[in-house]
């Protein structure tokens, strides 16, 4: 399936030095959204890395880092669950935004297990998939994503990508996200300095919340 | 399909009421609560005015509605039935339960006097803060008081012996930092503890991007026995100590100060007591002052080098040695602690050597310094509700209510901190809890807690008036339920830990209120039926009229049109203009400025601690009390923990809860889990890995809690969030399935301030057996989840 360039994209950006873990934007949106038990949109990923060892004076040396990605769907532009739903329930629309078509979606799951971020989530309630739509609608109002409006730490934005991304930091990913060649996702991240590299032996912290 | 997921159009209507949390999270923030069908849709967070100012709710204020509709809502009066304690209940009208409850008091005060009633140490009702139940005993003819608190009493009585004043509001404020090029941080995570939007976390970041953009990058020290989300830049580094050794950490720096001629001994000499031969008090000879302890030329004879301080911190001495030199290079460091060190059976020594840092390399009243302190506090812009004068004379450090409840008259002044009296005339004999969960959950030693409040014959009446069925709640006699603040109208100040001067005019909402009544109206009706009506509502005779004396009162009342202001826009908020550099006029001129302290300069070497340790010596009471911040092992401190093959254990502020208020949402449980942190060395150890269930134990208690096996936290030592609900079947096994962090804490209060030491607690770990999980499936099967008052919230 060939996907038309949008006439915009839309993307969300994430100050990640700011960032300090709190779950404000997972909250705001399950609220917002009246997700239900055992769904989020958002999730915050905790990673953390750093050996430990005594040294001759009975003492700890250590060089722990730690840091958090707050992800949810990036609006890629090249989206593996739209490419991979069979039913063509995953649409992608003019600004850029991909959402899901509730009256189309079977529910088979294809597009939660290929995203690489795991942005589509199964509701066992409605037995669709839901994921998140970048508040489209109350963009469309005025307003920023409720995420974004949320964030005490003022760490995440929203806006056209090519705005977003044009920052001198920006990166698509780090630590042990996914590679963005898959995806092309629209997240813009400037990284935090405890951020070492990408994909050294930082470990995920938190799988089960995520 | 999700709301808000179609067209506008199509959303729900709701009419929005501002509100803000009412907990005890040092914040206030703003929500416009997006109300239909008598409950809340959604929340939307504070986006009245520009970015930078916005007062944004955290997680926990966005979850408002699920705690608000949560199923331990309390919905009718409640009497027990059963043995007090194992939360049995009978719904029972409001006329019967006042009349009992005003027979009760009435009765109590008749055979045992006022001193016999006690009004706890609670919390939950921080907004409109003065507590009704107060002021109706005052208008009674008084209660026994409390003084202190448990957030930080060892501090407080630290800070008053070092500087002359309990140190809430004398520390600089944090828009000092800005002036700082290096920040000490002990025991300081404000990412968990300020996390409201016009708070420390957000005010911090500002700061540190402030000083980046000008070429000035500031560096952060945190001396911590967990990583903290201070840690955010390369530059910034985490020395990890064992829990209650900061002390021991302050006298190594300390060491590699004198030794390297680093110590700023003009200002010593100027400003301070008791450090060397040309400061000591008069009659106190040179060995008993703080130079001599740290060089071995003490009465213990032991010199604290860097390696002395290695072997009990578990900081590698090279670090503490460079952390040192750092320290006295500084232009200038905002030295800080939170309130965690001092939380420890020796907490007024760690809180007052983390001060002397600041006085040692003079970076004390000049701009970007501090004195040690946690950041000042701000007054309320409009002062709390006034509970009015208590007759009764006589307090007790706010930790030790349940000595009084279990040893009465033996609490004395020298043995306890009675204060206002020798020693107490009345055991406590009834107790009005009003939004508090700290009879047990917030308290320490659960199970012991539970066995003094379980004899009817010790206190003889507990009244319980709180929102929902705490762990606390289940000990009521009588429990009342009460309206959120959240539900009601009320002029709320901004925080203490707001860095903005902010009136929120919160509005009541069409919320559901079964039988609930505001706790004002219900202390009233008590006033009543106890004939001091009159002077209850001196004030104003309801809630509104004694807002409008309190606005009359506060700092914002005498601006042309501020009033004006609040009512158009619902939020009035001014710059915080508070800007305070802690004792700036006393460094600048000692003589003309002394402190409120006996010889009115700091005292390292406190004449009044040594006076208190001769009164204890001569009652023949037994209490390790030191002068000076020396380094005290704790009875369970880290070396105990090794000698004895236990883990130090950490109950630190988490995020899914402020204190134990929010503890019961499931939402936040499911976005940000409750963990217990350990170090991989010792998940390696024990044979445990992430997400396994265990059981951490001691001579106390045991609790279940799941494991995050993370680097985050020094070995040796393991962190839970505290908060958590306590969850155990007290008739049976006691275990906690709640992982309540105080099933394990100990009651004993510190030497000195009589304070509350949670973070000296050591506990064993082994994985959950399968017997006890058979255990509580066959409980909770059996459980009659239709208890009177639970679950007729939804």
């Amino acid at each position: 399936m060939s996907i038309n360039a949008p006439e915009s994209q839309f993307g969300f950006s994430f100050d990640q030095k700011r960032c300090t873990g709190c779950r404000t934007c997972v909250i705001a949106c399950k609220d917002y959204h009246d997700l239900g038990p055992g769904i989020m949109f958002r999730t915050v990923h905790e990673y953390a890395a750093g050996a430990w060892r005594l040294n001759e004076e009975g003492a700890w040396e250590q060089d722990v880092t730690a840091f958090y990605v707050s992800l949810s769907c990036s609006h890629c532009a090249n989206p593996v669950c739209l490419r991979i739903c069979t039913a063509g329930a995953v649409l992608k629309d003019a600004r850029g935004f991909v959402t899901i078509d509730h009256e189309a979606c079977t529910g088979c799951q294809l597009c939660a297990v290929a995203c690489p971020y795991h942005a589509p989530r199964f509701d066992e309630a409605s037995g669709r998939v839901e994921k998140c739509d970048g508040c489209s609608a109350r963009i469309a109002q005025g307003r920023a994503p409720v995420c974004v409006e949320a964030c005490p730490q003022h760490a995440l934005g929203f806006g056209l990508y090519d705005d977003l991304s044009a920052g001198p930091r920006v990166v698509e990913r780090i630590a042990a996200m996914p590679d963005p060649v898959i995806t092309q996702p629209n997240y813009a991240i400037e990284p935090s300095e405890a951020v070492r590299g990408v994909g050294l032996d930082e470990e995920l912290m938190n799988p089960r919340e995520v | 399909m999700t709301r808000h997921a179609g067209a506008p159009g199509d959303w729900p209507a709701t009419t929005p009421a501002r509100q803000t949390c009412s907990v005890n999270c040092g914040s206030r923030c703003v929500l416009s609560l997006q109300v239909a069908d008598g409950r809340i849709q959604w929340a939307e967070g504070d986006g009245a005015v520009e970015e930078g100012d916005q007062m944004r709710p955290c997680l926990r204020g966005r979850a408002l509605r699920y705690w608000l509709d949560s199923p331990e809502r309390l919905n009718a009066p409640l009497r027990r039935v059963g043995p007090r304690g194992l939360g049995r209940f009978e719904p029972i009208s409001w006329d019967e339960a006042l009349d009992e409850v005003a027979e009760r008091i009435r009765g109590v005060v008749a055979r045992w006097g006022n001193e016999a009633v006690l009004v706890p140490y609670a919390t939950a009702r921080w907004t409109a803060s003065g507590s009704p139940f107060e002021r109706l005993m005052n208008c009674y003819g008084g209660h026994l008081g409390i003084y202190g608190d448990y957030s930080c009493a060892q501090l407080q009585a630290a800070h008053e012996a070092l500087y002359g004043d309990d140190g809430y509001y004398s520390g600089s404020t944090l828009d000092e930092v800005a002036n700082a090029d290096l920040l000490v941080v002990f025991g300081a995570n404000p990412s968990l503890t300020r996390m409201g939007g016009a708070s420390g976390a957000w005010r911090l970041e500002q700061m540190r991007e402030a000083r980046a953009a000008l070429g000035l990058p500031l560096k952060v020290v945190s001396v911590d026995p967990c990583h903290t989300d201070l840690m955010s830049r390369a530059v910034d580094e985490w020395l990890p100590v064992r829990p209650g050794t900061d002390a021991a950490f302050v006298a190594g720096v300390a060491h590699v100060l004198i030794t390297e001629g680093l110590v700023d001994e003009a200002f010593v000499h100027a400003c301070c007591i008791g450090y060397d031969a040309e400061t000591m008090p008069a009659g106190v000879p040179e060995s008993e002052g703080y130079r001599a302890y740290v060089m071995g030329d003490g009465p213990d004879g032991v010199e604290k080098t860097p390696a002395w301080a290695a072997r009990i911190t578990g900081c590698p001495s090279a670090r503490i040695v460079s952390f040192a030199r750092e320290l006295a290079g500084a232009r200038r460091a905002f030295v800080t602690q939170g309130w965690g060190p001092q939380r420890t059976e020796h907490g007024e020594q760690s809180a007052r050597a983390v001060c002397l840092l600041a006085m040692l390399t003079g970076n004390l009243g000049l701009p970007g310094t501090n004195s040690g302190t946690r950041e000042r506090l701000r007054r309320p812009a409009i002062p709390d509700e006034s509970v009015g004068d208590n007759p009764v004379g006589v307090s007790i450090p706010a930790f030790t209510w349940s000595r009084a409840v279990e040893q009465g008259e033996a609490l004395t002044a020298e043995s306890a901190g009675v204060r206002g009296a020798e020693r107490l005339r009345a055991p406590v004999k009834l107790i009005i809890n009003h939004g508090g969960n700290a009879l047990t959950n917030q308290h320490a030693d659960i199970n012991r807690t539970h066995r003094i409040l379980a004899d009817e014959g010790l206190c003889e009446f507990i009244l319980g008036v709180d929102v929902a069925m705490t762990d606390s709640a289940r000990y009521a006699d009588i429990l009342l339920p009460d309206l959120a603040q959240s539900e009601q109208a009320a002029l709320v100040a901004s925080g203490n830990s707001d860095g903005v001067c902010a009136v929120i005019d919160c509005e009541s909402w069409d919320h559901p209120a079964f039988e609930r009544r505001g706790a004002w109206d219900v202390a009233r009706e008590l006033a009543r039926r106890l004939g001091v009506e009159e002077a209850f509502c001196a004030e104003g005779s309801t809630a509104c009229e004694v807002d409008e004396r309190r606005w009359e009162q506060g700092e914002l009342a005498g601006e042309a049109g501020a009033h004006e202001e609040l009512g158009a826009r619902g939020v009035l908020r001014r710059a915080d203009a508070c800007s305070q550099v802690a004792f700036a006029d006393f460094r600048a001129d000692p003589a003309r400025n002394p402190l409120p302290t006996p010889s009115g300069l700091i005292e390292i070497y406190s004449t009044r601690v040594a006076a208190l340790a001769r009164e204890r010596a001569q009652a023949g009471i037994s209490a390790p009390l030191s002068p000076i911040p020396a380094y005290l092992p704790a009875r369970e401190g880290a070396e105990a923990a090794c000698e004895r093959g236990m883990l130090q254990l950490v109950s630190y502020h988490g995020r899914q809860s402020a204190n134990s208020s929010f503890a019961n949402v499931r939402e936040i449980e499911e976005a940000v889990p409750r963990r217990l942190s350990i170090n991989p060395i010792d998940a390696q150890r024990y044979g445990v890995a992430s997400e396994d269930q265990v059981v951490l134990e001691n001579e106390r208690g045991a609790l279940v809690c799941r494991v995050r096996v993370t680097p985050r936290v020094m070995p040796g030592v393991v962190s839970l969030p505290q908060g958590a609900w306590h969850d155990a079947d007290m008739a049976g096994d006691k275990l906690d399935w709640g992982g309540c962090a105080n099933t394990l804490t100990s009651d004993i209060p510190t030497a000195w301030s009589c304070g509350n030491a949670h973070n000296s607690c050591l506990v064993r770990l082994r994985l959950l057996r399968d017997d006890e999980r058979a255990r509580r499936a066959k409980l909770q099967a059996s459980r009659d989840d239709a208890a009177p008052g639970k679950g007729e919230g939804r």
